[in-house]
């Protein structure tokens, strides 16, 4: 966290002054080499690739001059991340070819003189360093002089904010940072003029930058992708190998291959051969064969040869998916193979990988972190010391998706810091905020980009170990893409793990096992018939309150019609989901033009991504490249300031190609409502499959599902949102028991079994230790588990609150149970438990209740309503009836699900409720009013009392709430008023 | 002869006393729902709340931002320390006129010995309602009281108890006790006392009894606590009510007009305050075998750390303080206030050095600034680290 201004500003900069080449010298990196590449090509600048080395001795300037130079460079910088206490010398000993060095330091000077050509080494003039000390240096080594920027911020005034960056990474004050840590005023950007000032008797110097820069390689060229092997017979092998392997899969796939699916087959074939991909698919499949449940997402599920190869799990022929929005005769850029792994194979797989290939091939994708506004404004509020709560007054405000650039002016303007107490101090943050927003703070593994190359990783881009000890390269994924390397996504996926599991489950009771690959779920009544109803709690990817909704709303569940709600269930397209309700319901629509056929399949409404390349050849006569790059522009957040210009051009193609402005906007409205985030047909494909395997599976054997569900976690609910599922499935819950339990949840036939897993402070090892010892059989009695197992105190303690031993010692009661647990564990397990006589209280239902509350976090014998039940007698209506009272107020009684906040069009927050009562699950929403008035309550309730009306859209009821509050509260004010009463009447 | 007979134990117990410190001092507070809070950070808790505060959700150890959250209307007071300790001296100093055996036991509480005086009163309780009446009379609070032959049983009866004064005779104190929840026995807050207790459902103190009377069954449970409530459960406490006793403090402290995390403005500060500090043990002719240096920050942390003075020249007081301050300031929030507290002071004799050392020389040149101090007044000399502009900024209230 040292350089203060973004790369296109400095650029530009540059461009104005009317330089030629520039450098970008980042401390020990390359971190954003390939976007300054992309930016200076934009304004014309020539890009020199460089790195400010700064070990704990040496401080030097590295320029490549050659491909030779800049693959040593990401060796060096490789080697420096691996080890900052060597010397630089020593690190560039091994890796000299085609680099320049510079450097002001004498020592580092006299070690480097020894073996560095005096054409190679300079000495550095840079800002702060004498000239008569440079020239000294310069006569003493017999070396040419280098006058160079070294250049952290953009103009004088920055400094203030290189400061408070400074500050930000050594977690310091302003007035406790170490001055040696700081640059001073002098390192701004220079126009040629403000350097011959800054260095009046060093011209030579001054041109031999010049020099310097036209020596060194500029001409970067990206075009070419780096496949896992390169060599030709190595491929040719490849080829031949994936053509078997593919006809193989495809016997097994489609039993029968006709023609049609032969010729798709072999066309897919001629153009992986064409392009060189044979390698990297066989590389994928070998990853793809160590585990059973994966799935291949993205593009990459347009292509038959993927599904032949079980990389993915959707049939392209008979789903209609193109495999050109894979690969393309016209596609310059490649690809990458996304795959789902069960998320707790995930590790396993990617060291799997690290094995196979080894360090030196292989490395992760970075995830790198930059400061947004909200960070931005945290962190110097930190600075000034300012207290947490005093941070969140304004952080809390921004939002942590706000990219706002121009912070004070909309912070004094904005409705949102209405009572924003703004004095000199949060103002001088706020501003020098504003000036930090967009500098790189830390980079960190991304979840799953993996990337291979043919010989050595360290010869493309430096790499470094992240923290949590795996190699990671120094760029993101989008600079690793743009680069030519070729990333394979590697990710985990809890649903892929809950159908394992649940397939797992049903095996041990089923005599043969189910296989992945042969659940057919499409077309399956049962699974249709759940979906249509909304029942997919639990349901990978349409679980949802919201896409709950729409597949209860839309009544029609194909695959088709599924694949189209995966895809239109996306923040920016809210209002397109409307309409396309109205269209499957019937209403007639026609397309806004005959150029648009190809939205027919989706009611006329953009909701894939090659729909809006389709558009923008079609109707604005982009080429295949422009209508591909559109695509990526609006989609991905980090080419967010393309779209204007993308904008104009689009709109103004298809003026010119004479649609009109009506028309014109009208798409270019649709086409932004993919901005975010978006999918392409083929991965919704996927996705949409995993949702009906997912939902057959629940529609089949719920109990296994469900208990899948909750054994994986991450959900959308709770576990006791998916506990309350599985009962309204009529499926029977059982608490743990010491014999019966294993780690994770259990499904059976009609009940589930809780695990171990759902004890609190019950540790893991403990957990295992019981498994272990339960391999010899059941435990008899208290006394046999005492002897077979080795336990602490605490985790019998949990083991008995969850009412574990129940059922072990029948005669016993809890008090019974517990005292012989206490008197053994404290006893050392020496002596003899003899009952003493107070020792026979039975538990009342309340103490029950209550210790299922500890022990698990929420009750299992009863709902959590229950005892509330008598009080709602007459006054409270049950969440099955909803359906009898459209348009009319009731009240009804719910436990808290799920939350959505939303926000109006006018920016005022609102929110979706989703809650349960003893009955049924209901929806409910929050309109801006009522949520101002009743919004708090959610932050710490979750026994709720509503009032409000019922609605009903396409047939799907929900309460739009007028009034609610916290149970207990309520039943306060009830007894109150009856005490009240009481009293009135004596 | 040893003295057997009973003693007459009561304990005094001011009914939320920082509520009703603070409804004293703000009479408009009477029917308003107030809590009154350990900070205002979120992390902060309920001390102390109205009954009105309690209708409305509110409970006492319930986390500030929970508390905010969850009511609008109930007013959040700060815990003013200083109103309360005032509050307490002055309640100290009435029971005082009582007897002179009166021991605080925290603020708005104390255990006082009534043996010696009970035969001025018909009989303890009656002495319980003069006590009572004094403390309304005199600051307008009300007040329980427990009385029993000790301590302990004296202060769970002011617990437990509703009424406002309320006897246990001697021998009575196992019966008492019997029906009540474990948890007033003070062992039972041990954590491990705790557990036990709570994974075997021995919820009132008669099922302690029960256990307590299988002895090497209540050892293995209880350990090393058995003893201790085998004492508590049948009442007995063989405490004696000390009256305080008083320990020196030296003690300066300096609040910032600006809360700042400027560096040179602290230690400026802490620069002026060692100084005021070391003259004082230089005019006494002692050195504190215990300093302590606190921070108070903006967002109500407190950090301190205490170390000792090896002599009391303004040079060595200041290293001593300065890295103290150091060791504490480990954040980077900014600073409300910096105290340094002395205690634990005895003489000090300067031995005459044969050789000049640095230490000789600094406590020669501390020695000829006291001689101007004296004679022109404190702050008539001052190093200049001192008396930058900013120091200007601070008040000094001590």
């Amino acid at each position: 966290m040292r350089g203060l201004t973004p790369q296109r500003i400095f650029i530009a900069q540059s461009k104005k002054m009317g330089m030629t080449h520039l450098a970008l010298t980042e401390t020990n990196g390359l971190w954003g080499f390939i976007r300054f590449v992309q930016h200076a090509r934009d304004a014309d600048i020539l890009p020199v690739a460089g790195a400010n080395i700064l070990t704990l001795q040496d401080d030097v300037i590295v320029l490549a001059e050659n491909q030779t130079g800049y693959e040593n460079l990401c060796r060096v910088l490789s080697n420096v991340h691996d080890d900052e206490t060597l010397p630089f010398a020593e690190i560039l000993k091994q890796n000299l070819s085609g680099l320049f060095i510079l450097s002001h330091q004498k020592n580092t000077l006299k070690q480097l003189i020894r073996f560095v050509p005096n054409s190679h080494l300079f000495v550095e003039l840079r800002p702060g360093i004498a000239e008569s000390q440079a020239h000294k240096l310069s006569k003493a080594f017999n070396l040419e002089i280098v006058a160079t920027g070294d250049v952290y911020f953009l103009q004088p005034e920055d400094w203030q904010a290189h400061r408070i960056l400074r500050a930000i990474e050594k977690n310091t004050t302003l007035s406790q940072l170490d001055p040696a840590y700081v640059k001073n005023q002098n390192r701004w950007f220079r126009s040629e003029k403000d350097m011959v000032r800054l260095f009046p008797n060093s011209l030579d110097a001054l041109n031999n930058s010049q020099y310097l820069a036209e020596r060194c390689k500029t001409d970067w060229s990206f075009i070419n992708t780096i496949f896992p092997d390169l060599s030709l017979q190595k491929t040719n092998r490849a080829d031949r190998k994936l053509r078997s392997l593919v006809y193989r899969g495809a016997q097994i796939r489609y039993g029968n291959i006709t023609q049609s699916i032969n010729d798709r087959i072999e066309y897919e074939l001629e153009l992986i051969t064409q392009k060189g991909f044979s390698p990297y698919f066989l590389v994928v499949q070998d990853i793809v064969c160590q585990t059973k449940t994966t799935i291949g997402r993205g593009s990459a599920a347009a292509s038959v040869v993927s599904y032949c190869l079980f990389i993915t799990q959707v049939d392209p022929v008979r789903y209609n998916l193109q495999f050109e929005r894979f690969i393309h005769p016209e596609r310059v850029d490649m690809p990458d193979i996304d795959i789902d792994f069960p998320w707790d194979e995930r590790d396993d797989i990617i060291a799997y990988v690290f094995k196979k290939y080894g360090l030196h091939r292989t490395a992760m994708v970075s995830s790198q972190v930059f400061l947004q506004p909200r960070s931005a404004v945290r962190e110097v509020a930190k600075v000034y010391g300012l207290s947490n709560e005093e941070i969140k007054t304004v952080t809390k405000r921004i939002g942590w998706h706000s990219r706002q650039s121009n912070l004070l002016t909309w912070i004094k303007n904005d409705n949102h810091f209405k009572n924003l107490n703004m004095d000199s101090t949060l103002e001088k943050i706020i501003k020098l905020s504003e000036k930090i927003i967009g500098t790189f703070r830390t980079s960190s593994v991304h979840p799953g980009g993996m990337v291979i190359v043919p010989d050595e990783i360290r010869k493309y881009v430096p790499v470094l170990r992240a923290t949590k000890g795996v190699q990671i390269l120094e760029w993101e994924k989008d600079q690793t893409e743009d680069s030519g390397l070729l990333k394979i996504d590697l990710l985990g996926n809890r649903s892929l793990a809950v159908v394992r599991d649940t397939l797992e489950q049903i095996g041990v009771y089923r005599s043969e096992y189910v296989n992945y690959h042969d659940i057919p779920p499409v077309g399956d009544p049962k699974t249709e018939a759940l979906m249509k109803a909304g029942r997919t709690m639990g349901v990978f990817y349409i679980e949802s309150p919201a896409t709950r909704q729409l597949l209860a709303k839309a009544g029609r569940v194909d695959f088709e019609h599924v694949v189209i709600y995966s895809s239109i269930i996306r923040p920016a397209a809210n209002r397109f989901t409307n309409l396309m309700l109205e269209r499957i319901h019937g209403k007639p629509w026609k397309l806004p033009h005959p150029d648009l056929e190809f939205l027919n399949e989706s009611y006329g409404i953009m909701v894939y991504e090659e729909q809006v390349s389709m558009a923008a050849r079609n109707l604005a006569g982009f080429g295949y490249a422009e209508s591909d790059y559109i695509r990526k522009v609006i989609s991905r957040p980090s080419l967010k300031h393309l779209v204007p210009a993308w904008q104009k051009k689009f709109i103004s193609g298809m003026l010119k190609r004479g649609y009109d402005k009506k028309l014109t906007l009208n798409i270019w409205d649709m086409v932004q409502s993919f901005s975010g985030y978006s999918f392409c047909k083929p991965h919704s494909a996927s996705y949409a499959m995993l949702s009906f395997t997912c939902a057959y599976l629940k529609a089949h054997f719920p109990a296994e599902f469900l208990a899948a569900v909750i054994s994986n976690e991450g959900g959308f609910y709770s576990s006791y949102a998916y506990l309350s599922e599985a009962r309204r499935w009529g499926v029977i819950i059982l608490p743990p028991n010491i014999n019966r339990s294993f780690r994770k949840y259990r499904g059976n036939k009609n009940s589930i079994r809780m695990g171990f897993m759902a004890i609190r402070n019950l540790k893991e090892k403990a957990i295992l230790h019981i498994l272990d010892a339960r391999k010899s059989g059941d435990f008899t009695s208290l006394a046999d588990f005492f002897m077979r197992t080795d336990l602490n105190l605490a985790d019998a303690m949990s083991l008995t609150n969850a009412g574990c031993f129940t059922k072990l010692e029948l005669g016993l009661t809890h008090q019974q149970i517990a005292f012989k647990i206490a008197c053994h564990y404290l006893r050392g397990g020496e002596g003899e438990n003899i009952l003493p006589s107070f020792c026979n209280g039975v538990l009342s239902h309340h103490e029950k209740i209550r210790l299922e509350q500890e022990s698990f976090g929420f009750p299992v014998s009863e709902h959590p309503l229950t005892p509330w039940l008598p009080l709602f007698a007459g006054k409270i209506k049950k969440a099955k009836d909803i359906s009898r009272y459209v348009g009319k107020t009731i009240r009804l009684a719910g436990v808290l699900i799920a939350t959505k906040v939303a926000s109006t069009q006018k920016r005022e927050s609102m929110e979706f409720l989703t809650l349960e009562d003893e009955t049924d699950i209901y929806e409910c929403v929050l309109f801006p009013k009522v949520f101002q008035e009743f919004g708090d309550i959610l932050h710490w309730e979750t026994l709720f009392i509503i009032s409000g009306t019922v609605e009903e859209s396409f047939g799907v009821y929900s309460v739009t709430i007028e009034k609610m509050a916290s149970l207990q509260q309520w039943v306060r004010h009830l007894n109150r008023k009856s005490i009240f009463w009481a009293f009135a009447q004596r | 002869m040893a003295n057997t007979a009973p003693r007459s134990v009561f304990h005094i117990r001011m009914e939320d006393f920082e509520l009703q410190a603070e409804r004293i001092l703000d009479a408009s507070l009477r029917t308003r729902p107030i809590a009154i809070i350990s900070s205002h950070h979120q992390n902060g808790t309920i001390i102390s709340l109205s009954s009105e505060a309690r209708e409305e959700g509110l409970c006492r150890g319930m986390t500030v931002s929970l508390a905010r959250r969850m009511n609008h209307s109930a007013l959040l007071l700060p815990y003013n320390h200083s109103l309360y300790a005032r509050l307490n001296n002055y309640l100290y100093t009435t029971v005082s006129t009582f007897t002179p055996v009166v021991e605080p036991a925290g603020l708005g509480k104390f255990y006082t010995d009534m043996t010696g005086v009970n035969h001025l009163y018909k009989s303890p309780e009656q002495a319980g309602s003069v006590i009572a009446q004094s403390i309304q009379d005199k600051s307008s609070l009300s007040c329980t009281i427990g009385i029993s032959s000790n301590k302990l049983v004296s202060h769970i009866s002011t617990t437990v108890m509703p009424e406002k004064i309320h006897q246990i005779s001697h021998g009575e104190e196992e019966g008492f006790l019997s029906p009540l929840n474990s948890f007033v026995l003070p062992t039972t807050s041990k954590p491990s006392v705790k557990k036990i207790i709570r994974f075997l459902y021995l919820n009132q103190v008669f099922h302690i009894q029960q256990v307590i009377d299988h002895v090497e069954t209540s050892k293995v449970l209880f350990g090393i606590n058995h003893r201790k409530l085998v004492q508590e459960s049948r009442g007995q406490d063989t405490s004696v009510v000390c009256p305080p006793k008083q320990q020196g403090h030296l003690l300066k402290q300096a609040v910032l007009s600006i809360d700042t995390n400027d560096e040179l403005l602290l230690r400026a500060t802490v620069k002026h305050l060692a100084e005021q500090i070391a003259y004082q043990l230089r005019q006494r002719r002692q050195i504190a075998r215990k300093v302590t240096v606190e921070i108070y920050y903006t967002d109500g942390f407190r950090n301190a750390r205490s170390g000792k003075f090896q002599t009391n020249d303004d040079y060595s007081v200041y290293q001593v303080c300065l890295n103290l301050f150091e060791q504490c300031n480990r954040r980077r929030n900014r600073i409300r206030s910096i105290l340094i507290d002395t205690t634990h002071f005895i003489p000090f004799n300067l031995q005459m050095d044969i050789f000049i050392t640095s230490n000789t020389k600094n406590q020669i040149l501390s020695c000829a600034l006291d001689h101007i101090r004296t004679k022109h007044g404190f702050f008539s000399i001052q190093p200049a680290i001192a008396i930058t502009q900013q120091l200007q900024k601070y008040k000094s209230p001590l």
